[in-house]
């Protein structure tokens, strides 16, 4: 009986010397981390540099260009049919602060046998006007589609000093002749007017 | 062996109670000026300055606006960034009043670090030495005799606005300034440090 008690109490006197050693040991490197932060502490700052910069604002503001010709909206007449649409470098708020440049292609479907003159800054029954298209180009698309395309061969500009417009008339023509020929009935014409402007380098 | 110990008590205690009355008696005999003088003796601290452009840094939290960006641009209103225009900055760091040497670090962050970052940083030079310890990173030391000469360190950040061919344009002024680039300035008391050079 005696045995097994001094044995229980080495044992635990065992147990309590390493518990006192390992909390000994704890305060000895939380001292010495202390000491080590206080003989090694510096100054320290931080700053963030940001750049009051001006941005160069790009605009290039156009009205919708891309429409469909039904047979409810379109009959073959003598009388062409004109849209109107424009460009323009600024909008309501702000000026374009760069120069721009920009292209005009006109892709039609081939669905209705129509005659197409696009003007710039003139009206088809102003005198001289003059359609900066030419003759059509066939093209047929990845899925087989046919088009026509209307390449207009100049690039416009426009530069950032003046607030300019440019304004288009598309004139399409769908002759009288075709009122009696049923094959266009039901067909649907898609008039695709893509304006590509860049930024002039 | 009981009594003989508290004659020991008893005689402890009568020689300290003399003592003690010999103390306070001749205390009382010989009373002269006194006086007490207490002082603290004690290090001046040493003290980091730094002016950037200027601004002392105070915190960690200091926020630098440069405004006077040079632009280089073509087809472009004068003093505005486009696609294709080129840049530079400069900042001063001005340690004046400072009691210890500096090492500084500058991190460049432009659109090679973070895309959405608008320009790209091409060059950075300075009038002082300045290793690039990183690959945007770039460190200087500013020494004690540096300091008691009053020389400030200029660092020049050339930059350009690639034009990688497709750039939407900017349509509204709403841009923040970090959505062109981000540089921050680590300062740091100098310890000896040796800087050494990226490799890449």
């Amino acid at each position: 009986m005696n045995q097994t008690k001094t044995r229980r109490i080495s044992y635990f006197s065992e147990k309590g010397r390493f518990l006192l050693f390992a909390l000994f040991l704890i305060f000895v490197l939380f001292v010495a981390y202390y000491l080590f932060q206080m003989a090694y502490a510096r100054y320290e700052m931080n700053a963030s540099l940001v750049a009051n910069i001006d941005k160069a604002l790009y605009i290039f503001d156009t009205d919708e260009i891309r429409f469909n010709l039904d047979p409810d909206g379109i009959i073959p007449s003598n009388e062409p049919y004109t849209y109107r649409f424009s460009v323009a470098n600024f909008n309501e708020s702000n000026d374009s602060d760069v120069d721009i440049s920009y292209h005009v292609t006109i892709r039609t479907t081939t669905n209705l046998p129509l005659t197409i003159q696009l003007y710039r800054n003139q009206l088809p029954t102003d005198s001289g006007a003059v359609s900066i298209i030419g003759s059509a180009q066939d093209v047929q698309d990845e899925d087989g589609a046919w088009y026509h395309v209307y390449d207009v061969a100049t690039d416009y500009e426009m530069y950032y000093a003046n607030e300019t417009t440019d304004y288009y008339t598309l004139v399409i023509n769908f002759p009288a002749i075709y009122a009696a020929d049923m094959t266009y009935v039901n067909s649907i014409e898609n008039i695709e007017v893509t304006l590509n402007s860049e930024q002039m380098i | 062996m009981k009594v003989v110990f508290n004659k020991k008590i008893v005689i402890f205690l009568i020689v300290a109670f003399s003592i003690a009355f010999l103390y306070f008696g001749a205390k009382g005999t010989y009373t002269a000026y006194e006086s007490i003088v207490n002082g603290k003796v004690g290090n001046k601290i040493s003290q980091i300055h730094l002016k950037v452009n200027g601004e002392e840094l105070e915190s960690n939290d200091n926020v630098i606006v440069i405004d006077d960006v040079t632009w280089t641009s073509t087809h472009t209103r004068t003093g505005k960034l486009s696609p294709g225009s080129t840049g530079n900055f400069q900042f001063e760091l001005d340690p004046t009043g400072s009691e210890v040497a500096i090492l500084y670090e500058i991190e460049l962050i432009d659109k090679t670090v973070d895309s959405t970052k608008m320009v790209t940083f091409q060059n950075v030079t300075c009038d002082r030495t300045l290793v690039r310890t990183s690959a945007n990173v770039y460190s200087g030391i500013i020494s004690l005799s540096d300091i008691q000469s009053s020389l400030k360190t200029h660092v020049t950040v050339y930059f350009a606005f690639l034009d990688d061919g497709d750039i939407e344009g900017i349509q509204e002024d709403n841009q923040v300034f970090d959505d062109f680039f981000e540089v921050h300035l680590h300062v740091l008391q100098y310890q000896g440090e040796e800087l050494v050079a990226y490799t890449g």
